[in-house]
C-alpha cells in the first residue's frame, strides 16, 4: 500500500482542491483498488513558483502550478498563453494534453516528472473596477494588475500600465486604488471575491491570455509502483485527468456568468481596433516565440502549435 | 584589526543603503502611481530581491556579534564557568547550522543557473542572489566559530553614538 | 517540540534550535535528501516574499518615530493626564501603545519601540522591571488587533475573507483590550504598591501644552489611517510609506541627523536580520508539523470527539493557545487556519468573527512562556531584563487576555457590530 503526498497552495475551500484534486485522489485509489493513495497536505510545503520543483526533487510526490510562474524554465510552453487559444477550457485542456504528448513528453524541461495532466483555464478577460473597455483608447494608461510576463508584453503593446501582483492580492491593490483593472479569468474573478469591485467585463472572442497549468509526480515515485498500479493509474490521469481539469473550470465559468448576470454586470465587446491591436501583439509574440522554443528545444514550435489550434477547433466543435 | 574595522564600516554602509533603498523604493512607487500614475513596474520583484541581500549580507555582522534571539532562562546556572564548554558547543551548533545552509543554497544556485530561474515581474535571474546567500552563509558559519574562541564583537560604539 | 524548547532552554539561539530541530525531524520521517532540499527552498521563500518584506520597514518606521522622540511626545501627553494616578507611567505606556498600534501594523515593532520610548522613564520612576517590560510586551500585542494589521492581512488572504471588515472588526476587541490591560495595570498597582510608584502631577496647563507636542503622531497617525481609508495605498504600502514620511517629519522636526539616520537603519536592520533567522526556523518547524501529519491529526481528534457549535471553537482555542506556547503567531495563523476555517465556516460560524478570535489567541501567543516572540523582541531592545522576570510580569496580563477571549466568544456583536453599523 503506498501513499503518495500531495503539496497544493490554494485554500481547501477552493474548486480546485473539492472539486479536482479530491476527486482525482478518489480515482486513483478506485482505480488501484485502494493500493495507491493520495494524501493531500493541509498547507503547501513552499511557494506556488516552487511547486515544480518541489515534486522534480521529491520533496513532495505529487504538486500542481503554473507553468509561466517559471517563465524561463517552460518557455516551450508560451504559445498555450497567447491570445486568442480558446474560452472552452474542456478543449483546450484536452488540445494542449494531446500536443504536449505529440511535441513536449520528450523535452528535457520536464526530465525527473511524469506529468499526470495539464490544463488551461478557458481564457482570461480584462476586468475593470470602473469604465467599460471597448476601445484601444479605454486601455490607454490604465493600471491593469497581471500575473506574468505574456500578460505584461500584451498590456504594455496596449498602452496600459501593467502592475506585476499574484491574483490572491487583486482585492487589496483594488481596495487601495492601486490598480484599475485586473487580468482574470472570469471564474477567478468570483473565486477570489472580486464581483463586487469589478463589474466591468471585456470578454475578446477566444480569450485575451490563458494560463497554462500542471500536475506532476516526481518521476523516480512513479516508477517505483507496480506496473499494474502505473497502469490503472495512466487511466484515469493523463487525457482524462487534463478534460476533468478543464470541465470543473467551465462549470466555475458558468457559474460566475450567472452570478455577473444577476448582478446586473456589463459585458463589453472589444471593437475592431482592440482587436486588431490584440492580434499585432499575438503575432509579434508568436515570431519572438519560435525562436526561443527553438532555442529551447522544440523541433518545430509552428507546427506543434498549428497542432494544437487544430485539435481544439475540433474538440470544441463538438 | 585597522583592516576589519574598515571591512566592518563598509558592510553597515552597504546594509543601509540597501533598507533605505527599499523604503524609497515603496515610497518612490505610491507617490508616482497617486501623482504621476506612473508605478514602478516590478517594484514588488525589487523589494524582495533587495531584502534577500540585506538579510543575508549582514547575517555575518550579527552573528558575530552574537545578537541571535536567545532564551536566558537558565543564565543564571549556564553562564557559570562550568558550562562553559555547552556555550561553545552552541555556537558549534550554529556554525553546523550555517554551514549546511550555506551548501544546500549553493546546490540551489546551480539549480536555478540550470533552470534559469527568475523573479515574477522583472525576470530578474535568481541564480546569483541564491549565490551570494550560499557564500554570507558560509562567512556566517564561520564568524559563528569565530565567537566559539573569541568574545563577539559586538557593535557597541554605535550604541554610544546613540545616547 | 520538546526537543526545540530544550535546546532553546539551553542557550542555542531560538532560530537556530528551530532549524535543527526541524532538519532532524524532516530526515526522520522522510530522508535527508527531502530535509536539505526542503532546507534552501524554505530559506528563500521567506527572504523572498513581499509580505514579510513588510514587516522591516514598519519596524523602522517605529524606530525612527521612538528616535526622534515622535513616540516620546505621545507617551508624555499620555502621562501628563495619567502620571499621577498610582501604576501611571503603566496606563500611559498602555495608551501609547494602542495609539501607535494605530500606525503601525506590528506588534513587534510596536513592542520594540516601546520599550526604547517608555522603559527608560518607568525605570527613572522606581518601576519594577518585570512590570515595566510586562506592560511593554502585553501592550505591544494591541498593535496586531488594531488596524492597521499584517496578521489580519494574511488571515483575509487565506480564508478569503474581506479584510476591510477584518479591519473594522478589530477596533472594538482592540480597544477592549486597552481597556482591559489598564485594569489589570490597576490591580497590580493596587496589590504591589512597591512596584509601580505614583509620578508627578501635571498642572492641567501642562497638559493642554503637551498635546502641541504630538503634531508629528497626528500628523502620521492621519496619513496612514487616513490613507488606508481614502484608498491611497493598501495596507502593506503603509509601511514604506509610513517610514519614509517618519524621516521627513523627523528632519523637518529637527530632530533627525543623518548620523542619527544611519545608526537607526542599521539597527532596524540587524532587529531584522535576527528575527528572520528565527522565522527560517518557524517556518522549518511549520514544515515539519505538515508532513508529519501532526495538524491533519490534531483535525481527526477534533472531528473524532464529534464536537459541534461552541465547543468545537473551545476545542480550538485550547488547541491554539497550548500550541501557541510554542509557535509564533505566523505560524499559528499559516498551519492552522487552512486547517480550521472550512470547518468552522461549515458550522456557521462568521469568519470576520473566527479572524478576531485567532488572531486574539495569537496575541496571546506572543506573550506565553517559553516561545513568545514579543518578549524576545523585547530582549533584543532590553539585553539587561532576564526573560523569565517579564513572562512573571505578564501573568495578570495574560488573565484579562482569557477574559477578553471569554467575552468575545460569548458576545460576537463586540466584533461584528461596527462591520454591520460602517
Ligand atoms: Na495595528
Ligand atoms: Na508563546
Amino acid at each position: 500500500e503506498t501513499v503518495l503526498t500531495v503539496s497544493s497552495w490554494v485554500p481547501q475551500t477552493h474548486f480546485i482542491y473539492t472539486d479536482i484534486l479530491l476527486p482525482y485522489a478518489d480515482s486513483v485509489a478506485k482505480a488501484t483498488e485502494g493500493r495507491v493513495t493520495l494524501n493531500i497536505m493541509p498547507a503547501p510545503l513552499g511557494s506556488p513558483p516552487q511547486h515544480f520543483e518541489l515534486a522534480r526533487t521529491g520533496v513532495a510526490d505529487i504538486t500542481w502550478g503554473n507553468f509561466t510562474y517559471e517563465p524561463e524554465r517552460f518557455a516551450a510552453l508560451w504559445f498555450a498563453e497567447f491570445p486568442f487559444v480558446g474560452t472552452d477550457a474542456e478543449a483546450s485542456s484536452v488540445a494542449l494534453w494531446r500536443t504536449f504528448e505529440a511535441h513536449l513528453a520528450d523535452n528535457p524541461a520536464f526530465d525527473g516528472v511524469e506529468m499526470l495532466g495539464v490544463g488551461l483555464f478557458g481564457g482570461g478577460q480584462i476586468h475593470h473596477g470602473s469604465k467599460p473597455v471597448i476601445t484601444p483608447e479605454d486601455m490607454a494608461n490604465q493600471k491593469v494588475r497581471i500575473g506574468g510576463p505574456i500578460q505584461a508584453r500584451i498590456m504594455e503593446s496596449l498602452g496600459a500600465v501593467p502592475v506585476a501582483a499574484p491574483a490572491t492580492k487583486a482585492y487589496e491593490l483594488l481596495e487601495g486604488g492601486v490598480i484599475d483593472a485586473s487580468l482574470h479569468s472570469v471564474e477567478s474573478v468570483m473565486n477570489f471575491r472580486l464581483e463586487e469591485s469589478l463589474k466591468q467585463h471585456t470578454i475578446v472572442p477566444d480569450g485575451l491570455y490563458d494560463s497554462s497549468f500542471f500536475i506532476v509526480m516526481n518521476e523516480a515515485k512513479w516508477q517505483s509502483l507496480d506496473e499494474a498500479d502505473r497502469t490503472a493509474i495512466a487511466a484515469v490521469s493523463g487525457e482524462a485527468l487534463s478534460r476533468l481539469w478543464g470541465q470543473q473550470f467551465n462549470a466555475q465559468h458558468e457559474k460566475a456568468m450567472a452570478l455577473f448576470t444577476e448582478g446586473g454586470h456589463a459585458f463589453n465587446e472589444p471593437s475592431a481596433d482592440l482587436m486588431a491591436a490584440i492580434t499585432a501583439v499575438s503575432d509579434k509574440m508568436i515570431a519572438d516565440w519560435t525562436v526561443a522554443a527553438t532555442a529551447a528545444g522544440v523541433a518545430d514550435p509552428a507546427a506543434m502549435r498549428a497542432d494544437y489550434l487544430a485539435a481544439y477547433a475540433e474538440l470544441s466543435a463538438k | 584589526m585597522q583592516f576589519a574595522h574598515m571591512i566592518r564600516r563598509t558592510v553597515e554602509t552597504v546594509l543601509v543603503c540597501l533598507m533605505s533603498a527599499m523604503v524609497a523604493l515603496t515610497f518612490a512607487d505610491v507617490i508616482g502611481r497617486r501623482l504621476f500614475g506612473t508605478p514602478i513596474f516590478g517594484a514588488h520583484d525589487l523589494t524582495e530581491h533587495l531584502m534577500g541581500l540585506l538579510v543575508f549580507t549582514g547575517l555575518p555582522l550579527v552573528t558575530l556579534a552574537a545578537m541571535h534571539l536567545k532564551v536566558d532562562l537558565f543564565d543564571k546556572c549556564l553562564l557559570h564557568p562550568r558550562f562553559a564548554w555547552w556555550l561553545k558547543m552552541t555556537t558549534l551548533v550554529t556554525a553546523m547550522v550555517f554551514a549546511v545552509m550555506a551548501w544546500t543554497l549553493l546546490g540551489k544556485a546551480m539549480n536555478a543557473a540550470t533552470f534559469s530561474e527568475v523573479s515574477q515581474g522583472l525576470n530578474i535571474p535568481r541564480a546569483p542572489l541564491y549565490g551570494w546567500m550560499a557564500a554570507c552563509a558560509a562567512l556566517t558559519a564561520l564568524a559563528a566559530l569565530y565567537t566559539a574562541f573569541a568574545p563577539p564583537i559586538s557593535n557597541a560604539h554605535d550604541q554610544e553614538e546613540l545616547l | 517540540m520538546a526537543a526545540v524548547i530544550l535546546l532553546a532552554f539551553l542557550r542555542v539561539p531560538l532560530g537556530i534550535a528551530l532549524m535543527t530541530v526541524s532538519l532532524a525531524g524532516l530526515t526522520y520521517i522522510t530522508s535527508s535528501t527531502t530535509a536539505l532540499t526542503l532546507f534552501p527552498m524554505t530559506v528563500s521563500e521567506a527572504v523572498l516574499s513581499y509580505d514579510l518584506a513588510v514587516v522591516p520597514m514598519f519596524i523602522l518606521m517605529g524606530n525612527i518615530i521612538s528616535r526622534t522622540g515622535i513616540a516620546q511626545d505621545l507617551f508624555r501627553s499620555a502621562n501628563a493626564y495619567l502620571g499621577s494616578v498610582r501604576g501611571g507611567l503603566s496606563l500611559a505606556t498602555m495608551v501609547t501603545c494602542a495609539g501607535f498600534g494605530a500606525v503601525c501594523g506590528s506588534s513587534y515593532a510596536t513592542a520594540a519601540t516601546m520599550a526604547k520610548v517608555a522603559y527608560p522613564s518607568m525605570r527613572r520612576y522606581g518601576y519594577s522591571d518585570g512590570l515595566a517590560a510586562a506592560t511593554i510586551a502585553a501592550g505591544g500585542t494591541l498593535g496586531i488587533l488594531i488596524p492597521p494589521s499584517i496578521i489580519l492581512v494574511i488571515y483575509g488572504i487565506i480564508t478569503q475573507t474581506n479584510i476591510g471588515d477584518l479591519f473594522v472588526a478589530g477596533v472594538l476587541p482592540g480597544l477592549l483590550g486597552l481597556a482591559l490591560y489598564m485594569l489589570a495595570v490597576v490591580w497590580v498597582a493596587w496589590r504591589s504598591p512597591d512596584q509601580a510608584p505614583k509620578g508627578e502631577s501635571s498642572s492641567w496647563r501642562d497638559r493642554i501644552a503637551s498635546l502641541r507636542g504630538i503634531w508629528p503622531f497626528l500628523f502620521l497617525f492621519g496619513l496612514i489611517i487616513g490613507g488606508l481609508y481614502a484608498d491611497l495605498f493598501t495596507a502593506t504600502e503603509a509601511a514604506g510609506i509610513g517610514a519614509g514620511m517618519a524621516v521627513l517629519v523627523g528632519f523637518l522636526h529637527g530632530r533627525l541627523t543623518l548620523k542619527m539616520l544611519r545608526t537607526v537603519i542599521l539597527e532596524t536592520a540587524y532587529t531584522s536580520i535576527s528575527l528572520y533567522v528565527v522565522l527560517f526556523g518557524a517556518m522549518m518547524l511549520s514544515k515539519l508539523l505538515t508532513m508529519s501529519g501532526l495538524s491533519v491529526g490534531i483535525l481527526g481528534l477534533v472531528e473524532g470527539m464529534g464536537l459541534t457549535g461552541y465547543w468545537l471553537i473551545l476545542a480550538i482555542i485550547l488547541i491554539c493557545l497550548v500550541l501557541g506556547c510554542v509557535l509564533d503567531s505566523m505560524a499559528i495563523i499559516l498551519i492552522f487556519v487552512p486547517l480550521f476555517a472550512p470547518v468552522v465556516s461549515a458550522q456557521g460560524f462568521d469568519l470576520v468573527w473566527f479572524g478576531i478570535i485567532v488572531v486574539v489567541v495569537t496575541e496571546i501567543a506572543l506573550i506565553t512562556p517559553p516561545v513568545g516572540m514579543n518578549v524576545f523582541v523585547l530582549k533584543a531592545v532590553l539585553p539587561h531584563v532576564p526573560v523569565l522576570r517579564i513572562f512573571r510580569g505578564l501573568v495578570p496580563f495574560i488573565a484579562v487576555d482569557l477574559v477578553r477571549l471569554g467575552l468575545l466568544v460569548a458576545f460576537p456583536a463586540i466584533s461584528l457590530w461596527l462591520v454591520t453599523h460602517v
